[in-house]
């Protein structure tokens, strides 16, 4: 009944990150990995917090990175073009 | 269908033409630097552009837009070059800034290379899942803010706002004299962190805990004064009224209603820590919902680079550890705004000019100007203190953590 939808470019809804998580998942990366949840056009900057709002953040103090839930080049979409003229250097 | 590759040389790029990156973009080609400052939006300005409240300090209008075509012109005066609707995907140490054109390739460089890069991003909306927030009419407040601030457009006739911070309250005000009918605020979904009556209580007292005089000075005009009041009082009503505005503190929404726009939403009462109380079911009739649920400094491009970042919930999320002069771990690489902790723009702004001096200092472009940043730095605690809108009472504490990370890191990752 109160089942949600968290990320919108994958449609992975709120059940299936509880699943993700009762199956071991345990932390916003391994969701991701099991789900697609944040591998969608926006890359995770929608669902990422709400995500780990579900899963939990661990790591306290100095991290190495923002989240566990990796952030990849490009973090845009990119047009192919642009990728074109790039390799063409 | 011109593909030539483009580059363009600089002594500073911009990422993000808000109230920090104009600023420092402003004083950086004023002594002399060469300057382009890219922003994804059609027009510069970032977060101000949607700004629209009573200055507390003498009762003006503080127009956001005109505030930040003020702050673009005076950039452009001082040299400043400028390039909107254009998106940086991507850096690279040296400093490269890939580019891409969302909106169709009209000639602009694919990339810019730079001596200096500030990252001045700003922050994002956290979401709020709840069934039904997809729906058409459901919105983050953000949205409704640009929907009602700069585009002129009712988010909604019969609008219910979900989730109590300055910010929502801000809009939701603005939202009422643009003639919507804010039927009322509620709390979030029990399930969200924080949404509690009590917890929210915690975070809205500090607004109370003022001298009438200097609350009305600081916001109180914009945000009215008896219901601040009365969160002061021990026993908290179940709703106090803003503006006419009901604010139910007992109140959170459970679903979002409709099946092809928003049409309605079940809402429930709860007790002082946020557990539902059976029975209190009920639906309200509105075609927009309007959700509040804080805001995440953005930090995907340093996130990609070898630096490191603090867990800060003063600042409002992660952030890359840098000085109290606005440096980080990275050699040419500095941050600014609200991509280092959710302040207002008043703060932002200083953070600009103050991140100038570094990159001034640091790329010798003028030495009588680079030794004023140890101040800088300091005035910025200075001005916190009186800030009127402070999103989180204990940012400075969060910017201290940070300091203290900075100097243990030793300025390296």
């Amino acid at each position: 009944m109160n089942d949600h939808m968290i990320c919108r470019c994958e449609d992975v809804t709120a059940s299936d990150v509880r699943a993700a998580i009762d199956a071991g998942a345990c932390n916003a990366q391994e969701v991701k990995m099991r789900t697609r949840a944040g591998m969608g056009p926006c890359q995770g900057r929608v669902c990422r917090p709400a995500v780990e709002a579900m899963v939990g953040v661990s790591g306290e103090g100095v991290l190495q990175s923002t989240s566990s839930m990796t952030v990849h080049l490009p973090i845009r979409p990119v047009s192919l073009q642009d990728l074109v003229i790039i390799r063409e250097q | 269908m011109s593909a030539e590759e483009t580059t363009e040389d600089f002594d500073l790029v911009v990422i993000g033409g808000g109230p920090a990156g104009l600023t420092a973009a402003r004083d950086v080609a004023a002594a002399g630097g060469r300057v382009m400052v890219v922003d994804e939006n059609h027009a510069m300005g970032g977060k101000l552009r949607g700004q629209l409240h009573e200055d507390p300090a003498d009762s003006s209008w503080w127009k956001g837009w005109e505030l930040a075509e003020q702050a673009e012109k005076d950039a452009v005066d001082a040299g400043a070059q400028m390039m909107t609707d254009v998106v940086a995907w991507g850096l690279e140490p040296g400093w490269t800034v890939r580019l891409t054109y969302p909106a169709g390739r009209t000639g602009g460089p694919s990339q810019l290379t730079s001596r200096a890069v500030l990252v001045a991003t700003g922050a994002v909306e956290r979401p709020m899942p709840v069934a039904g927030w997809t729906l058409p009419g459901a919105m983050t407040i953000g949205a409704a803010q640009v929907l009602t601030n700069i585009h002129r457009v009712k988010p909604g006739h019969r609008v219910l706002v979900v989730g109590m911070d300055v910010l929502s309250l801000t809009i939701a005000r603005a939202m009422q004299l643009a003639g919507v009918d804010v039927v009322g605020i509620v709390l979030p979904p029990t399930t969200v962190e924080g949404s509690s009556p009590r917890a929210t209580l915690s975070r809205l007292a500090p607004m109370a805990k003022l001298a009438p005089a200097r609350y009305m000075r600081l916001g109180g005009h914009f945000l009215g004064w008896p219901w601040v009041q009365a969160l002061a009082s021990r026993l908290v009503p179940r709703t106090l009224r803003m503006w006419g505005m009901p604010l139910q503190l007992r109140t959170s929404l459970v679903v979002i209603q409709g099946t092809d726009q928003v049409t309605g939403a079940a809402l429930v009462n709860v007790t002082a820590d946020g557990t539902p109380i059976p029975g209190s079911e009920r639906e309200v009739a509105v075609d927009a919902v309007c959700l509040a649920n804080g805001l995440i400094p953005l930090n995907e491009l340093l996130a990609t680079l070898d630096c490191s970042f603090l867990r800060s919930p003063d600042l409002g999320g992660t952030v890359p550890v840098h000085s109290d002069t606005l440096r980080t771990q990275l050699d040419g690489m500095y941050v600014a705004g609200n991509t280092i902790g959710i302040e207002s723009a008043k703060i932002a702004e200083k953070q600009g000019a103050l991140v100038a001096l570094s990159i001034i200092d640091d790329l010798g472009l003028s030495s009588r100007r680079g030794g004023d940043a140890a101040g800088a730095a300091l005035d910025l605690v200075g001005a916190r203190r009186t800030m009127e809108f402070q999103f989180d009472a204990n940012v400075q504490r969060g910017h201290d953590d940070v300091q203290r990370a900075w100097e243990k890191s030793g300025g390296r990752a």
